[in-house]
């Protein structure tokens, strides 16, 4: 629960310091939406916001003098991070979830899994070492269909090569090895290959090898969803890395992209009642 | 000026490659002749004969090309000319071999073959005479003394050697003597006296002066008495020189005394003077009957001339197609090479799909090839042209005003633009070469105004090759986010949104690429992968298979560069082959 300021609007406003902006004290939800022109105009002041913004919301906040409870900074963070309605169909995996084992899934953590399959669940384990599950394509069928247009020849390639070994050394010296998809895109509605079992019980489980056990158990598929979920957020940097972009240093990640953050200087969603 | 000039593609090859190509398609008799002629040609004076040319390019005789100018490739071609002349009054001038190195120039040009392809080729039809060097003239010949007498040798064969005219008391005799050449004269002569010449110059005036061995037999009209003598004959007859010809009018006594033919009669008796009086007449007549011998005998300045001209005449029309693009789609033709040399550098530069312009605004693009055999470019333009079209096609409404929704499950946002362009090493701050990527996004946030987000960021092009592969070697082009650390899970949403997208832009750019410079195909795999497996034709011109091997892609924000290897393996025999073997064309034996 926010803590109410003196005012009763859940803001406080006390006297600027000497040096820098007014502080906002933000610890309610009106708050934080009726003060969104003062928040704004805060960051707006501040041209390092565009990237604190996508590095942290709530500390970049805090950086430009907004402060924030911690269930206001909290709520900031989930806002970001996940939409409402995957935030929601979370709640409702969780609390199916839990009611059908009996106690908290956490599918994101291997060995938790490993626990619900092979001992809520008596699965047996399958021997999915070396196995890749099926995702779905990075780019939907509908625009690889407008791409292969761009080709001049889509009926004449050649088919791919395989890489030899041992393969010789790629020109670009920090070459990155090669990731598998994200998890997001495992297709729970392929097919899965029957596999043999394993000869031991696996002390973790991953998302992907999860994916093998979907035709095994009906619960398999929604702690899958819900696994998926738990991973798919929108990632916020830790207070250290933060200070990073907050003095103009390089992360290494997604913020290093952005440019700028510019909130709109009228309302374009009407604000929640 | 730019790495694709007005066009969009460009192929480099070294004057390495050109030269292995050049080479082996000069062992293809049907491209390049190896023997030309029988020419019936006239030699002047009346002279006609026939030419035989044998063109080489062996171990000793190397044949050889040079880039001269812009247009203009240089030609070194050995050959041999053999002339025939059959009715050369020298026997030893009836076959005349001069051997020379010819230079010429060959004009890259273009066209539309018998085929209805566009090819890339050499022709000849503005050489002139000037144009060509003969260089290392050997053979022809040098027509003195000795090469007029063999001819009044020769001539003195055909002739009658006993002429006879009425006299006092009988008949006179004379024998004209050349050696053994007719052993039946009676009597022979002593020691057998060949005719002798030399040339002499008299009041300006050059003469071949001949000595030639008589016998007179002339009745003395005193009763059966005969005045018998052998004797010689010392005449003088004008040589007339022109830069192709010698002839010598053996009838025309000169005038002038001091040269007049001379009879000296070894026998003092009386009657001498008489005899001389009867037999001057007959001398003269018996001189007349070798006629006007007449030589080729061209100068060196001549025969070089000469040579020009016959080989301008011959290049005229000539022309060899070296190149075409073959598109993989049936009924496609694709737009015509126009080809650059760019000499300071050694290097044939083809264009491909005029962008802007027409011929007349063709410029030669710049030289990206390097230290490389072989190099494509794709031009900024037709980069930046793929990528916006698969931009557009990826997210329809991006760049147009309404943007393209995405949706993940971390959040949802709209993608108002996105642009990407090939930059510079260095450019951003980024090392090497990238694709900049550009493009702003409305982001949905829940109960919060929605910002716009501006972002950019480089994308590197990560090039493997495969020169090894048994299958034929390939190279694979893997697009890389830069300004990830790639165990960060942070980074999946936009590496799985910008890899994809930039795996197509390559293919996009690429395929096309491959797929106007006549080149196989790539592939694509389903990783973003592009693999380019046969970039360029691999027949060329018939007798040799070429394979190009791409090493790497560099990227600047002139487009794509991507520097290869040439391999050149012969469909027959290779010269090499032929050396190994010890059966290298001789110059007697083309």
């Amino acid at each position: 629960m926010a803590k109410r300021s003196d005012s009763g609007t859940g803001k406080s406003r006390p006297a600027p310091p000497a040096a820098g902006p007014p502080a906002l004290k933000i610890t309610t939800h009106r708050a934080l939406v009726g003060e969104r022109t003062a928040i704004i105009a805060a960051l707006a002041a501040d041209p390092r916001s565009s990237r604190m913004l996508a590095a942290n919301p709530a500390l970049a906040l805090r950086a430009v003098g907004v402060q924030l409870s911690p269930a206001i900074a909290d709520h900031i963070l989930h806002a970001v991070q996940q939409p409402a309605e995957v935030r929601s169909r979370r709640a409702e995996l969780i609390t199916a979830l839990t009611k059908d084992l009996g106690t908290a899934p956490h599918p994101s953590d291997p060995a938790r899994l490993a626990e619900i399959l092979f001992g809520a669940l008596h699965l047996h384990p399958l021997a999915t070492a070396g196995r890749q599950p099926t995702y779905l394509p990075a780019i939907p069928a509908a625009s690889q269909d407008r791409l292969r247009a761009l080709l001049p020849t889509p009926d004449h390639r050649l088919p791919a090569r395989s890489v030899p070994t041992p393969p010789t050394e790629p020109t670009a010296p920090t070459a990155p090895p090669t990731r598998p998809p994200p998890v997001w895109r495992l297709d729970l509605d392929a097919p899965v290959p029957p596999l043999p079992r394993a000869r031991s019980r696996p002390k973790q489980v991953t998302l992907p090898e999860l994916w093998f056990y979907l035709p095994s158990h009906e619960l398999v598929r929604p702690l899958l969803e819900l696994g998926i979920l738990e991973v798919s957020v929108m990632p916020v940097l830790p207070p250290g890395a933060f200070a990073k972009v907050r003095d103009g240093g390089q992360t290494g990640g997604l913020t290093d992209w952005i440019e700028s953050v510019t909130f709109p200087r009228g309302s374009r969603k009407a604000a929640p009642p | 000026m730019s790495n694709t000039a007005n066009f969009d593609y460009c192929v480099e090859l070294s004057l390495d490659a050109v030269r292995q190509i050049f080479h082996l398609a000069f062992k293809n008799e049907d491209l390049f002749p190896h023997t030309v002629g029988p020419i019936d040609i006239d030699l002047g004076g009346g002279l006609t004969g026939t030419v035989m040319v044998s063109v080489l390019d062996d171990e000793s005789r190397p044949a050889d090309l040079a880039f001269a100018d812009a247009k203009h490739i240089r030609f070194d071609v050995p050959n041999d000319i053999t002339i025939e002349i059959p009715s050369a009054p020298d026997p030893n001038l009836s076959r005349i071999t001069l051997s020379s190195t010819a230079r010429f120039p060959g004009r890259l040009n273009s066209w539309v073959g018998d085929d209805g392809q566009p090819w890339l080729g050499i022709r000849f039809d503005d050489v002139t005479p000037g144009d060509v060097d003969v260089i290392g003239l050997t053979g022809v010949p040098v027509i003195g003394a000795q090469q007029v007498t063999d001819a009044i040798h020769s001539k003195y064969l055909t002739l009658p050697h006993r002429y006879t005219a009425p006299a006092p008391g009988g008949t006179a005799e004379l024998l004209v003597y050349d050696g053994t050449a007719d052993t039946t004269l009676l009597p022979p002569a002593p020691g057998s006296p060949a005719i002798t010449g030399s040339l002499e110059t008299v009041g300006g005036t050059e003469y071949l002066k001949l000595t030639v061995p008589i016998h007179v037999d002339v009745p003395t009209g005193y009763g059966s008495y005969h005045y018998l003598s052998f004797s010689t004959v010392t005449c003088w007859r004008a040589v007339v020189r022109t830069d192709t010809t010698i002839t010598v009018d053996m009838a025309d006594e000169p005038a002038d005394p001091t040269v007049a033919t001379q009879v000296v009669l070894d026998n003092a008796s009386p009657g001498h003077d008489q005899v001389l009086a009867q037999l001057r007449p007959l001398v003269i007549q018996a001189l007349g009957g070798f006629g006007t011998p007449t030589s080729a005998a061209y100068s060196q300045a001549a025969a070089i001339a000469r040579i020009q001209q016959q080989i301008a005449d011959y290049l005229h029309d000539l022309q060899f197609a070296l190149y075409t693009p073959v598109s993989n789609q049936q009924g496609v033709t694709l737009s015509t090479p126009v080809g650059f040399l760019l000499p300071a550098t050694g290097t044939l530069a083809v264009l491909m799909n005029r962008r802007s312009g027409t011929a007349a605004d063709d410029v030669a693009p710049d030289d990206f090839r390097g230290a490389a055999d072989v190099a494509l470019a794709v031009g900024r333009d037709n980069v930046i042209e793929k990528s916006t079209a698969v931009i557009d096609a990826a997210f329809p409404g991006v760049n147009t005003g309404s943007g393209a929704d995405i949706n993940r499950p971390q959040g949802h946002a709209t993608l108002k633009t996105c642009h990407a362009e090939p930059s510079d090493d260095g450019a951003h701050g980024k090392h090497p070469g990238h694709l900049w990527i550009t493009g702003e996004a409305e982001v949905h946030i829940d109960c919060w105004p929605d910002p716009d987000v501006s972002f950019s960021g480089p994308v590197f092009i990560d090039a493997t090759p495969h020169p090894d592969d048994p299958a034929g070697c390939w190279l694979e082009l893997k697009p890389r986010a830069g300004d990830f650390d790639v165990g960060e899970s942070c980074c999946d949403v936009l590496l799985d949104i910008l890899i994809p997208i930039v795996g197509w832009i390559m293919l996009a750019v690429v395929e096309n690429l491959i797929d106007k410079i006549g080149g196989q195909i790539a592939t694509e795999t389903a990783d973003a992968t592009v693999q380019v497996v046969s970039p360029l034709p691999t027949v060329v011109i018939g007798i040799a298979q070429m394979e190009c091997c791409l090493d790497t892609i560099v990227i600047s924000q002139q487009g794509f560069v991507l520097p290869g290897s040439v391999r050149i393996r012969r469909d027959g025999r290779s010269f090499d082959d032929l050396q190994s073997q010890g059966a290298t064309p001789r110059p007697d034996q083309p």
